[in-house]
This record gives C-alpha cells, structure tokens and sequence, in this order.
C-alpha cells in the first residue's frame, strides 16, 4: 500500500499525472490511498524565504502524512526534496513536529526512486510510439540523485524510443517563483532548453517534475512547437 | 541603484553574454576533463573542505601565527578594518618610500576596496598587468567574471583599445596583441617602484603567502619592485603547507581544467640577505571590511570559498546574464551567497534571488560549500528584514491560510476549474499584474477538474 | 610604520574568533598525499612538460647537457645563469663562446636598482637549477636563493632548467610532504607548469605574455 501526495501543482494544473500513477501502482500491485486532506508542502513559500507562511504549510503537510502509514510516492523531485531535506529543519524548533517530520521524511520516495529501488521495477508493462527526450529536473536530479531510473524505465517501454539532450542536466529556468520575480533570465534559460528540445527532432519531452514541464510546454505552446511535454507517470502507464 | 533585473535585461542575448557563455563552457569542459583524469578529486575535495571550516574555525590563531611568522622573515603586516585603512596604509607607505609608479597583479579584493582609486588620488601612477585586467582598466569597464576579467570582449575591441590606448598599429591577432601587452609592460615592470597583489592562500606557519598565475605578471609585479604590498582577504589562509598542498590540487583543476597554473609562487617574507633580486619590503595587509560580520552571521560558510571561478560557469543564470548583472565585485553563485552579508543587505537583497537553486554550483566546488542553502539562507534574511520581494508576501499568507484548511483548498481547486473551463483554448495566454511574467513568454495550461475532484469521482 | 600595531591587531584577531562551524574538525586536517602510478615518472614528466607546451630533453651526462644549451643558444646573445647549476663552468664556457652575461645581483639604492634592471630588457635566454621535477603536471620547482636569481626564470623569452633524475617526484603535494623544508628555505619558491600564457583574448591561448614564451627542461642521467 502506498499514500499518494499528488503536489498542488499536479493537483490544479495536470490531474491527468494524479491519475496515471494511481493506475500505474495499481497496475503494479500496490494500493494506492490518498490523504485527501493534503494540500501543499509549502515549497514556493520556503524558497522564497517566506519560511513563516512555508512552515504553516509543512505543518499542516506534517499532521496529514503523519497519520497514515507506508511509503508516501512523490510524482515530484522538488516536493520530494523539500519534504525529506527541508520540511524537518523548518520545524526544528518544535521537538514532536520535528520527530512526526523526521519520520514522514523517511517513507518519502520520489516516483522513479520508488519503482526502481523500493519495488525493484525494471519495466511497467508500458508502451509508446515515436521518439522522446528527458528533461532531468534540478532538485530530484541533484539533491535526491535522480537520473538513471528514470531513464532505464523509460529505455523499457516497447515502441518507444529515447534520444539524448544535449546540456540534460542544465536548468530550464522555472525556479519556482523565479520564473516571475526574475522572468527575463527564465525566458532566456527557457530557450535555450526548447532550442536543445527542438533539435533532438523528438515528438516528446519527459520530466518527472511538473513544475519544470508546465514551464516548458508554455513555452513549446507559445513557439509553435509540435512538440509535447509529459510526465514520466503517464509515460509509464501501461 | 538599478536591480539585477534592470542590468540582466540590459545584457541579455547580447554578444559579449554569448562570449561569456561560450568562455564559461570551455572553461566547465576542461574542469570536467581535469576531474576525471584525477581520482583523489571527491577525496581533495573533502579535504579542502575540513581545512577551510577548521581553520575558519580557528581564524584568530591561525592570522595570529600567521602575523608573527610575516615579521619574524623580515616582512610588516598591517591589520585593516575596512577599505578606508587599508587604502590608507599602502598610501602612506607609497608615499613615505617615494614611489610613484605602482604595478598591480590580479586582485579582487584591491577592487572591492577600490585601492587603485585612492592611490590615483594621491598621484600615483597605478598599471594593471594581468592582460584582461589591463584591457578592463585601459577600457574604463569592468570585469565580467572572477578570474577571466574580459570574457566579453572581442579581439576586435582589444586591438581598437590598444591602437588607440598604446599608439600601435591595429591589429586583432591575439599573439600579436599579446606581444603588444608584453611589450608595454615589461619597461613599466621594471621601473616600478611598488608592485601590489592579491594573495591566493596564506600559510600560517611559515608566513608564506601562494599567488597562482598563469601569465607570470603576478611574479613580475612581485619580484622587480622594490616593495611588495600583499593585500589578503582576512580568511584567505590554510594553517600549514600540507594544506596549501591540498588546496592547490583542488584550485586549477576547478578554475581551468589546468592541473597548476603556470605559475604557483610561493613568497616567504622579503629577499633574504645574501639573494641577488626580489623586494628589500614585503608588507601584507590583513583586510576585514566586513568579513568578521559575514564569519558571525548565519552564512559563514562562503568564507570557505577559494576563488576558483567553477560555480560561475557552471551556473546557468550566470551563463545567461553574465557578470555585469551583479553589479559588483563578486559575481555568480559566490557573489550572490557573499555580497548581501559583506555589503549592505537592503542594497544586494536581490542577488540571492537570481537563482533557480538547481545545484550546479555545489556540485562544482572544490570546498563543497552548499550554496543553494547559503541562498536560501540570504532569502530568509531579506524577508525577515522586510528588504526581500514583499509583494509576494500577501499572496503567500493567502495561499497559506487555505493550504492549512483542506476544504478551502479543494474550493480554490474548484474555483480554478471554473476560471480554467472560460479559456476555450485550454491555454491561458495572458495574465494581469504579476502573472504577466509569466505569460510574456510562455502559455500556461489551463487548470481543469483538480486530482482531488477526480479522486472523489473515482469513489474510492 | 606601523608593524602590527597591538591595539589594532589585538581587536582585529578578537574579531577573527567569531566564527563557529560544527562541521569543522578540532585538529588540523594536514595533506593528503595520493599514491603515484607504477612506472616510469620521468617519462610521464616528459610526456606532461610537453602537454603543458614545455620542451622536454633527455640526456645521460653532463656533457650531453652542455651540448643542448649549446645549440638553444644559437641564435641568442645574452643569458644569465649563476653558480650552482648542474653543469659546472656553463656559465664560463658560454662566455667563452662569446654569449654576453647579464648581472643578476640587483642594488639595494632605489635609482640603482632601476638603471641595473632595465638592463633586464635585453636579456634573452635564463639558465637555472631545479630543485624538483613533478612528474603528475610536467612542472619544476625553482627556489631562489644566494646562487639562484628570480629573475633568471622570469624575464627573459627562453628559460633553460637543469635537472638530474633524482629530483623526480609524483605530485606537488608528493614534493611537500617530503621537501616541505624547500618551501621556505629561500624567500621564493615557484612551481613552474610550461611557458607562460594567457586566455584573456577570446579564451586564444598564446604563450609568453610576461614570463618565457619558451621553458627548456634538460634532464640529465
């Protein structure tokens, strides 16, 4: 059995990826619940440096989680980065919250993470057509160490073919609220992604992070592109 | 005071930005290189990294030795407060010892003092030597990265600056350039008076002071004159030279992909009796201004940093915007996490903001220091402080107050179905007030029936 | 002057102390010395002088020495070299082939020492001692001292090194930790990695922008 904190971005903006792991763990044995009284970690607020606002967030996220049981899948990196690196320091002051934190960081797996190394998944009986390129999102990239898996899963789907990008591992600009205090510089590291998008020739972009794929498909939408930006869960769908 | 987003603008898309981009890459390639090449580089690193923090830890024994082991070669120190006392100091000495020309090698700190300044003031002739700093001097302009000061010019612009600078015949081939460079400045090497540097490392044990460079102006500036004024950043010192050791493997490679530099010169007071050349003076200067606050504070870690330049090219804000967006000495990653500590927060409050915190720069640097925390950390200063970017804060709370209460939440869910069910195409391509950052240059999707409303249907 | 005036050094040190890292160990962490490869780190030094622009030269004997500063001086006029080189009486049989030496004793008077090194301007080839050869980066180790001027690796366009191959070591930190005394036994130690060069122009990399465009290394046995 696993809880589903499903992220407020996903919640509003793409359901569709809520949808798509619910089937896929479903599709792999697991039962999937969902706390529905999850919210949002509070992400944008700590980034920000508004860590009063984020905290009453992860509190709130902190109590939800806290009262269910087994693994909590993240479809996010940066979610699931904030929730096992960021969330237990921002309550640190408060000796129980900073505990039921601490264990709700510990059953906190990204998506990938948790197919690949939890459940030992090599393929999800997923298939596809046409040719995609992946999109390595910063934080799961970097603090979560997220590269492989998402690769290898998606090496897996029958009929579906991946090409390198170039500069992967570069940032595409969104940054959270980055993208509106600083929209220039997003704009300008945002075409240089579509550029290396573009130039892959695929017909997809894959990401594990909607964040960064809301950002790029406004993009895409804006130039005209053809191309389309997918989360890695509906990718793996089978 | 314009903001990073006024001077980013400004450079965006621009030529000497693509110039910077393209130095900044090569200079990311051949660190990639370097690094796989050497297996102890993850082991250096963490070790470069323990003596940094313990000697920071330990900085008022460490300058103490250090002091001590300078006068006892033969050498002065002088301890500086701020910018105003140690411009001073190297005046005075300048003045008293009857010097009037001055050759300067690299030093950012000089340019964070503005030392050249004070010392044009009093009539004294001052010559940059370090080639890009040469041309940023001779040009009026300003360096757009830590250690490769002219990224952004074109050889172009070089040979106009030197035809016009230097009465030379134009050219824009960089060896000839070069040998114009070599040609202007030997002569002025070898009738200075006083030459200044920065200092890359100290040692505390011996007194020793390591600069690193690759055109051998910083050994010129150094050896030539007759006094050498050292200006040292208050925690730019290793305790022994095992460390040193430890810190110069971990140095070229990040900065330049080099194993060493062209020349790794290690100074131990003034010349000794009995040697044919060298300075008779050696004065080091101890500079705090504002570095004892940032070693007190909540971001005391970038004090660790060793100069090397990795976490710039590897930023891919810097990469778009280039150095002149920070508006200040110390650019990219570093400059971000150092400035709004060192100078004033209301005034830098911003830096820390030109950031997506995607990690390039920690997985970069030799010392390891966590600049995305350290960013984060300037953040959370500024809002405290109420200098950060305030028109977030009511939006926040807002949002707050309905993420902490479940049913509001899935209300705004709903409420955003509704916005997004009028946008026929299912893209929202316009935004009032702020959201106009957004859709300037992108679309957003527009929302639809929420996961929560979807789950709910699913009846489970 | 003001040399560590105690008041002002007193208070700045107390400033200094401020800092607190819990991460930071309480003892000096000291050097880390990776073990060399197996193999023959003469020819890996050569292999990287080459890499970093440098020439490399092999020779079994002193006399075979003599002979390659003979035929890089073709060409030259003046050189300066001094008395502790490995190759005793080079100084005197190059002068003997009419090579003019260029004095490298610098005056201590202020207008002296400039009228003594502005002759430094015609000085065309240098010839000095190592006092280490490191294997990893291609690079030497010059120290100055009573018999070794700075100048001699510094200013002119050529400069001649003369080693022996007992002087080899892997790595910088190699030479520290079993010459830590070279470091300071002189007021200069540099760390010589090829000819020296610059990037500023448009990331060209040309060579001999203040210090020797060319830089020799013989090594000898």
């Amino acid at each position: 059995m696993a809880q589903l904190f499903v992220t407020c971005l996903v919640d509003a903006f793409a359901p569709q990826v809520g949808d798509a792991v619910v089937d896929l763990l479903e599709h792999l044995d697991i039962p999937v619940e969902f706390p529905e009284d999850q919210t949002c970690c509070g992400q944008p607020a700590f980034n920000a440096g508004f860590h009063r606002e984020a905290r009453r967030m992860a509190v709130h996220t902190i109590r939800v989680l806290d009262a269910t049981e087994g693994p909590i899948v993240v479809p996010s990196g940066s979610c699931a980065d904030m929730i096992i690196h960021h969330i237990p320091e921002l309550v640190g002051d408060d000796a129980p919250l900073h505990e039921a934190a601490a264990r709700v960081a510990a059953r906190t797996r990204e998506l990938t993470t948790y197919l690949v190394e939890d459940l030992g998944v090599e393929h999800t009986g997923a298939t596809g057509d046409g040719t995609c390129t992946v999109h390595h999102s910063c934080h799961g990239l970097r603090n979560l160490g997220i590269k492989d898996q998402p690769e290898h899963l998606i090496d897996a789907v029958d009929g579906l073919e991946r090409v390198e990008l170039e500069d992967a591992t570069e940032c595409c600009g969104f940054g959270g609220l980055f993208a509106l205090e600083m929209p220039d510089v997003s704009a300008a590291m945002l075409s240089k992604k579509l550029d290396a998008i573009e130039a892959t020739g695929a017909d997809t972009v894959v990401g594990g992070d909607i964040s960064c794929l809301m950002h790029i498909a406004g993009g895409l939408h804006r130039r005209g592109s053809t191309v389309e930006a997918r989360h890695i869960a509906e990718i793996l769908d089978p | 005071m314009t903001s990073f987003l006024e001077r980013a603008r400004a450079d965006i898309g621009t030529p000497p930005i693509a110039a910077v981009q393209s130095g900044a890459r090569r200079f990311q390639t051949h660190r990639l290189t370097a690094v796989a090449e050497y297996e102890a580089m993850d082991d250096m690193r963490d070790r470069a990294r323990a003596i940094r923090l313990h000697t920071l830890a330990n900085l008022d024994r460490y300058l103490g030795q250090f002091s001590d082991a300078v006068v006892a070669n033969g050498g002065s120190v002088f301890f500086a407060a701020d910018a105003t006392e140690a411009n001073d100091y190297i005046t005075r000495v300048a003045t008293d010892r009857g010097v009037r020309r001055i050759v300067k090698a690299k030093s950012m700190l000089t340019e964070e003092i503005h030392l050249n300044d004070a010392l044009e003031r009093h009539g004294l002739e001052v010559i940059e030597t370090d080639l890009g700093e040469l041309i940023v001097q001779l040009s009026g302009d300003k360096p757009s990265h830590i250690i490769a000061p002219v990224l952004h010019k074109t050889r172009f612009e070089v040979g106009e600056l030197f035809r016009d600078q230097m009465d030379v015949p134009y050219t824009d081939d960089p060896e000839e350039l070069n040998a114009i460079a070599r040609e202007y400045l030997r002569h002025r090497f070898l009738t200075a008076d006083m030459g200044i540097s920065g200092v890359n490392v100290a040692v505390a044990s011996t007194g020793s002071i390591c600069l690193v460079t690759n055109e051998g102006n910083g050994r010129l500036s150094t050896t030539a004159p007759r006094i050498h004024v050292a200006v040292m950043g208050m925690e730019r010192i290793v305790p022994s030279v095992g460390d040193l050791g430890v810190i110069l493997e971990v140095l070229a490679r990040s900065a330049t992909g080099q194993k060493l530099s062209s020349y790794t010169n290690i100074l131990t007071g003034p010349r000794r009796p009995g040697e044919p050349d060298g300075p008779d003076e050696l004065h080091v200067v101890i500079v705090d201004n504002g570095r004892s606050d940032v070693l007190a504070g909540s971001t005391s870690e970038i004090l660790a940093c060793i100069r090397c330049g990795a976490c710039l090219n590897a930023c891919p804000v810097y990469k778009v915007v280039g150095g002149h967006a920070y508006g200040t000495t110390y650019q990219g990653p570093v400059g971000a996490a150092l400035t709004p500590s060192l100078f004033d927060l209301e005034e830098w409050a911003d830096l820390p903001y030109a950031s997506t915190l995607c990690g390039a720069c920690l997985e970069v640097c030799p010392v390891r220091i966590d600049i995305p925390r350290l960013l984060l950390e300037q953040r959370r200063r500024a809002v405290d402080a109420k200098v950060g970017p305030m028109w977030m804060k009511r939006p926040l709370q807002f949002y707050a107050s309905i993420a902490t209460h479940p049913r509001r939440f899935r209300r705004l869910l709903s409420v955003g179905n509704l916005f997004g069910r009028l946008v026929r195409s299912g893209w929202i391509t316009k935004l009032p007030w702020r959201g106009a950052a957004w859709t300037d240059t992108r679309d957003l999707k527009a929302p639809g029936r929420s996961f929560h409303a979807r789950w709910r249907r699913r009846g489970t | 002057m003001r040399d560590g005036d105690a008041v002002e050094r007193d208070a700045f040190l107390r400033r200094a102390a401020a800092g607190t890292f819990a991460e930071a160990p309480a003892a000096d962490p000291g050097a880390l010395v990776p073990e060399g490869p197996p193999g023959d780190l003469l020819e890996r030094f050569c292999d990287e002088l080459a890499a970093a622009a440098g020439a490399p030269h092999r020779v079994g004997t002193v006399d075979g020495a003599l002979e390659v500063v003979l035929d890089l001086m073709q060409g030259h006029h003046t050189f300066m070299a001094r008395g502790n080189l490995p190759v005793p009486g080079l100084a005197g049989r190059l002068i003997h082939d009419g090579y003019r030496i260029v004095g490298s004793d610098v005056p201590r008077d202020a207008g002296e020492r400039r009228r003594h090194q502005l002759e430094y301007e015609s000085l065309e080839v240098g010839i000095t001692a190592v006092d280490g050869l490191l294997a990893e980066s291609g690079s030497i180790v010059v120290t100055s001292g009573r018999e070794s001027p700075r100048m001699a690796s510094l200013i002119p366009e050529v400069h001649i090194a003369l080693a022996t191959t007992d002087q080899i070591y892997w790595s910088l930190s190699h030479f520290f930790s079993e010459r830590a005394d070279a470091v300071t036994q002189g007021s200069n130690m540099v760390v010589i990695t090829g000819p020296s060069r610059t990037g500023d122009i448009e990331q060209t990399l040309t060579l001999g922008v203040h210090g020797p465009r060319q830089l020799h290394v013989i090594v000898i046995g």
